[in-house]
Formats: structure tokens, C-alpha cells, sequence
């Protein structure tokens, strides 16, 4: 007779179609985040993150080519699974969200681009209404709120190899 | 040859998700820290004569309150204990990717198994997690988690 609390990750990545304006999923990775950080790198499809190149640098500068679609949306949800020996509760205790926008196609002009980071931090078991306030706090459906910070990361047009 | 985006500044988000993937890893050993405290609230419950779900247990029989006295034994409030080893073999312990609070010897599990489910002997349900403990238990891991 035992009671247990276990947790597990559920990592999302989805990519936003240019076209279409809809999010497609690209997977679903039960894994540790580093390795899922890893699953963003290593995605193999034609239009999504399809060529990697190594440029040489030792910093942590990555060259990507990105067609067709402007969004990343990259979600890290942890949850802990209550087995209380009657069944198992399950609940969402934190939602980490990364969403890359911006992202321009190829055939975009090129000066000026920059790719923005938009961090959610948030306990929220509802989902967000989309209301920041002037302390960038997050409104949610059930009242809860999130905290959401900004960063941009530059974004440098360069000659790629073969892809 | 094509063209591509190189983007600088991915170090930052690198520091960022190494800081999740280092708290993350860190979950375990609070989910062990947080069971400790359940465990001795349980203990602490279940000696003051209170089950479960807060009800006051079953008292005792006669028969039964009789060989307590003559064993220097309290019948109130119904503590579920005699020499006290069932309750103290109840620990918590690391497992993978969380931790449990399980009974450290076989002895004592089947003795807790037939006090909680009311085998040969009147129902006392002592072990488990009831709302007020879950709701302590996502309470803290909540606040553990920094990300």
C-alpha cells in the first residue's frame, strides 16, 4: 500500500503556417527539455527548421533556414500525477511557453528583422485572455495571472551552405 | 546555395531552458521533501484519533479496550497503535521522477492494509491523500518551481 507523487513533462511544438494562419503541430515530446530543445534542432521536414548549418563559430549562433511559416510556439507543461492508491489525479502545476514570431520567409526584405521572444511564465489552469497590464501580468480566464517577459534576439541575414 | 537566418543571441534562450532543464531536475527531491511533511501530517492525524477524512475513528470494543488497560495501554483517543512499529515503518522514499510513502516492512504494510480497508477488524482508512494534503502537496511544489 503506497501513495506516490510522480512528474512528467509534456513539451509542445507547433509552427504557424504563413498561408493558413492555423497552428500544426509538429510533436509531442514526453521528454526532458534539453533533449526536447534538441527535437527543435534536429526536426527534419521541408519546411520547418530543415537545414542546420554549421557555421564554426564556437558561440551559440545557429543558422536555420525557415520557409513558410512565421510562428514557433514551444510549450513546456509539468505535470504531477498523484497515484493516492484509489486512481490518479492529474494536474497541470506549471506551463512554460516560448513563442518565436515574427519569423520572415525567405522572399521577405531582409534589413531590419528581429525575432522576438515572448517568455509565458504562468501557473494558470485557464487559458490566457490575452490582457497585459502595464506590469506585462497576464489576465487569465479564471483570474489567475502569469508573468510574461520580453526579449529579442537579433537576427542577421547571412549565406547559408547547401540545404 | 540558399539563403538563410543566422540568429545571434540564441545563448540566452540556451541560459534560459538550461535554468528549466536544471529546476526541472530538481522536482524529485522536492516532491520527496513535500511527502516527508504529509507523512508526519498523517502521523500526527491519524494518533490524535482522526482518519482520513477528518471523521474520529471507530472506537474501539470492549473486549478489546479491556486488554489495552491490562497492557498499560490508552483506548482514546483510537491511535491505531499498540507498540507503535506500523506507524513508524511508514516512510517516505525517493522513485523515479517523484517519491511515495509506502510501509518499510511487510509486516506492517498488512497490518495498515487491514486498519485502512476494514479487513477482519472495523474500518479505520488512516493511509492516503486526502483533498487537504493534495491540495498542500501543489501548493508547494507550485512554489518550488521558479521557471
Amino acid at each position: 500500500m503506497s501513495v506516490s507523487i510522480t512528474y512528467q513533462l509534456l513539451t509542445a511544438i507547433r509552427k504557424a503556417m504563413k498561408d493558413s494562419g492555423s497552428f500544426q503541430y509538429v510533436g509531442y515530446f514526453p521528454e526532458e527539455v534539453k533533449k526536447a530543445t534538441g527535437q527543435i534542432q534536429n526536426t527534419k521536414t521541408d519546411d520547418y527548421a530543415a537545414c542546420i548549418i554549421e557555421d564554426g563559430n564556437e558561440d551559440m549562433s545557429e543558422q536555420y533556414t525557415l520557409n513558410g511559416f512565421d510562428n514557433i510556439d514551444y510549450n513546456i507543461g509539468i505535470y504531477i500525477l498523484m497515484s493516492r492508491g484509489k486512481g490518479t489525479i492529474i494536474k497541470r502545476l506549471h506551463d512554460y511557453e516560448i513563442i518565436i514570431k515574427n519569423i520572415m520567409s525567405l522572399s521577405s526584405t531582409y534589413s531590419g528583422l528581429s525575432v522576438n521572444l515572448t517568455r509565458f511564465i504562468s501557473t494558470e489552469k485557464g487559458q490566457p485572455t490575452g490582457d497585459i497590464d502595464e506590469n506585462n501580468m497576464i489576465g487569465y480566464a479564471d483570474g489567475i495571472v502569469g508573468r510574461k517577459l520580453n526579449y529579442t534576439i537579433n537576427m542577421q541575414v547571412t549565406r547559408a551552405g547547401n540545404c | 546555395m540558399s539563403d538563410g537566418f543566422k540568429f545571434e543571441g540564441l545563448d540566452t534562450l540556451e541560459k534560459e531552458l538550461n535554468q528549466t532543464a536544471k529546476e526541472i531536475k530538481n522536482i524529485p527531491a522536492q516532491i520527496v521533501k513535500v511527502l516527508s511533511t504529509v507523512r508526519n501530517n498523517i502521523l500526527k492525524t491519524t494518533t490524535s484519533g482522526i482518519d482520513l477524512n477528518g471523521t474520529a475513528f471507530e472506537k474501539y470494543s470492549k473486549m478489546y479496550k479491556t486488554i489495552r488497560s491490562q497492557n498499560s495501554r490508552q483506548s482514546s483517543p483510537v491511535s491505531l497503535t499498540w507498540t507503535g512499529n506500523m506507524l513508524r515503518s511508514m516512510k517516505s522514499f525517493g522513485i523515479s521522477h517523484g517519491g511515495e510513502i509506502r510501509f518499510d516492512s511487510t509486516r506492517a504494510n498488512d497490518l495498515a492494509v487491514k486498519h485502512n480497508e476494514g479487513k477482519g477488524v472495523p474500518k479505520r482508512e488512516f493511509f492516503g491523500l486526502n483533498q487537504k494534503n493534495m491540495d498542500y502537496i501543489e501548493k508547494k511544489l507550485s512554489a518550488s518551481i521558479t521557471l
